[in-house]
């Protein structure tokens, strides 16, 4: 007898997967992995994107037993996909292999550009996204694993403290003072380069 | 807030509307069926630890045992001469003059 999957909610599916019916977590994976692998591939490097994104479905079915269908599956999967991310750069920073890279002329260009910008408008040029883009890559690098998840979430993607907080598993003055320092870094740099 | 900090701002805007763009992607082929694999490779160990609750009940069985056997020398203890135990101790220590051990107070 063919089922249609399809109809199932993600509760359901769990549930199943939970009884023994392990192949049915391929329908998870189907229908959440570009959710998954657009968080990763924010904020990891491109060609590790893949491989945190499947560390992410990994580390889920692992912890399946303790979703207790509180939040939607898509939010739950999504805190355990930035917590891999976060884990990367804290791997990479302990084992410091973190290469630096240097901000080149046209950057700088952009920098300046940008800041003296008196219309109001953003320049949306692809060259100007790929120069932002690459800032920010710059800034984010100098940056602890912490300072940089805690700007990712409060500063670029404008979530609460208290979310950012939840999401990380930090306590919500931890994730406030973490969440100052590192704009306030972030300033910092983006001063010195723009001189 | 000043000039400086008002183009910072300015930074910061570009920085997050990069930052939320979307980056046009493809998975590699085969992606979903390599995570499957790992899945089915770890299906059966990944719940055993989980399933029996972690180490929890290890320890508090541990700990029911543990408080047994207390509870076994205190009538042990209770019901038996403690200068005895007193004074094989002093032996073990070489202690016969009691000055490592001072003697009960009973």
């Amino acid at each position: 007898m063919t089922r249609d999957w399809s109809k199932k909610d993600d509760g359901e599916i769990i549930e199943m997967v939970l009884a023994g019916d392990t192949e049915l977590y391929g329908i998870l994976i189907e229908r959440h992995r570009d959710h998954v692998m657009k968080i990763a591939m924010k904020r990891v490097p491109l060609d590790e994107a893949g491989d945190l994104a499947h560390e992410a479905f990994v580390r889920a079915y692992s912890s399946l037993p303790r979703y207790g269908g509180k939040s939607p599956f898509g939010n739950w999967l999504a805190v355990i996909a930035v917590r891999a991310c976060h884990d990367y750069w804290r791997e990479r920073y302990r084992s410091r292999e973190t290469s630096m890279n240097e901000l080149g002329e046209e950057h700088v260009r952009w920098l300046e550009n940008t800041a003296s910008e008196e219309s109001g408008l953003m320049d949306r040029s692809m060259e100007s996204r790929r120069n932002a883009a690459e800032v920010l890559a710059w800034a984010l690098e100098r940056m602890s694993p912490e300072d940089r998840a805690v700007l990712e979430l409060v500063h670029l993607e404008e979530r609460s403290v208290r979310e950012a907080s939840e999401i990380l598993g930090w306590s919500v003055p931890k994730t406030k003072v973490r969440a100052f320092r590192s704009r306030k870094k972030l300033r910092r740099l983006l001063e010195g380069a723009i001189g | 807030m000043g000039k400086r900090g008002k183009n910072l701002e300015k930074v910061e805007q570009a920085l997050m509307s990069a930052w939320n763009e979307d980056t046009p992607f493809e998975f590699v082929p085969g992606w979903d069926e390599a995570v499957m694999r790992d899945i089915r490779s770890r299906s059966a160990a990944a719940w055993a630890g989980q399933a029996a609750g972690g180490f929890g009940p290890l320890v508090l069985r541990f700990a029911a045992v543990a408080a047994a056997v207390t509870v076994l020398f205190l009538i042990l203890a209770l019901e038996s001469d403690i200068a005895s135990f007193h004074d094989l101790a002093m032996m073990f220590l070489d202690d016969p003059a009691g000055f490592i051990i001072s003697p009960p107070s009973v």
